[in-house]
């Protein structure tokens, strides 16, 4: 491993990371769409949102799943209870930590 | 609105994502301070790769002194949701040109995707973009830069408890609009669903691009309304994305009861 093995990984993850999301941006989304991949658009923030909380959200908390449970369960009430996108970040956050020390 | 309003608008609606990502950038932070990166290796990968769970991977994998190769793989596994995502925002914008597209691109994450995605169609301009990208950019670096400078001032219990941070706010995105909608709920349950079954049997980045395109395919036959109506509702409390109270709805039914009876008595 020499000295600039981490600058290189940061370049790396530039080099990699970048073109995924340029490309579709400057070349591919000009394209006309039908509705059908309208619609198929219109979902993908709902479905990608869903499958990265779940199962994600169970091993947020390292070696301490109960309370990520807390912390999802009270995020899931919150959000039923119409607070808004801060609150239920905050209350999810303390409940998680309130867990955490009181296990 | 014109472009100054909706570019603080946008940075209002950050304003979650921001709790979030300084949380977890100093999280991050910690974790690249703890592998041997510099001061400057860390916050500058904040800034040129730009991808909470990404920067995680290649952190983790560095700790292990994985090979270029190894870590290039992984990355791109991970970040190819925002192939998917940069398509969907900027299918949404008719005129831009190639450089705003290139630039703008850098900055596509999936929380500000999920806000961007679903706000009001009149919001859907360069100016609300770049308040609500650029803002929640700059909190990553922000929470890189907290967690490198005062690293040790954080308990542990706590970095830890804001690692839920952005899970939060993507359940406070997803519920809301499902509770209003049963096609988009039932497509919602059956990614959960699909999802934890599949991260059983392959890697998590697969499993989650696979029920994307799955459960986006499968919905896609089933929603009615193609200008996302249908499926988008106002879930934010404030005055461009929040639903109506009460008091406003029954406000609204009466003047336009008056106004029918106006109109009767015109007749009459």
């Amino acid at each position: 491993m020499d000295n600039h093995y981490f600058i290189y990984i940061v370049l790396l993850s530039f080099a990699v990371t970048y073109p995924v999301r340029a490309i579709p941006a400057v070349f591919i989304s000009k394209l006309n769409l039908s509705p059908y991949w309208k619609r198929f658009l219109d979902l993908v923030p709902y479905t990608a949102l869903t499958a990265l909380v779940f199962p994600g959200v169970f091993y947020c908390v390292e070696n301490n799943q109960f309370a990520a449970y807390i912390g999802t369960a009270v995020a899931i009430i919150a959000s039923i209870a119409r607070a808004s996108l801060s609150v239920t970040v905050l209350v999810a956050v303390a409940a998680t930590y309130v867990a955490i020390v009181a296990i | 609105m014109n472009k100054k309003q909706l570019f603080f608008l946008g940075a209002r609606h950050s304003i979650p994502i921001c709790l979030g990502y300084i949380s977890v950038g100093i999280a991050y932070a910690v974790i690249a301070k703890q592998t041997g990166y510099s001061n400057f290796e860390t916050i500058f990968m904040s800034m040129i790769c730009y991808s909470g769970s990404g920067q995680f991977l290649a952190v983790t994998q560095a700790k292990e002194g994985a090979s270029l190769i190894a870590i290039a793989i992984g990355l791109i596994l991970l970040n190819f949701r925002y192939f998917i995502m940069s398509f969907c925002v900027f299918a949404r914008f008719k005129k831009l040109d190639n450089l705003r597209r290139a630039l703008f691109g850098h900055f596509i994450t999936d929380e500000p995707f999920a806000i961007f995605t679903t706000a009001k169609e009149e919001l859907i301009t360069p100016s609300y973009f770049c308040g609500l990208f650029l803002v929640s950019w700059s909190s990553w670096i922000t929470g890189a830069v907290l967690g490198v400078v005062a690293s040790d001032f954080f308990p542990k219990s706590l970095t830890e408890a804001m690692g839920i941070a952005l899970y939060a706010l993507f359940i406070a995105i997803v519920v809301p609009a499902a509770k209003k909608n049963y096609r988009l709920l039932a497509i919602v349950l059956g990614a959960a669903g699909l999802n934890l079954l599949l991260s059983n049997v392959m890697d998590s980045c697969w499993a989650i691009l696979t029920t994307i395109i799955i459960c986006s395919g499968i919905g896609a036959f089933f929603t009615v309304d193609n200008n996302k109506k249908d499926i988008v509702e106002k879930h934010q409390k404030d005055e461009y994305h929040r639903e109506p109270t009460y008091e406003e709805l029954e406000k609204e039914r009466r003047e336009l009861e008056e106004k029918n009876d106006k109109a009767k008595e015109i007749k009459e």
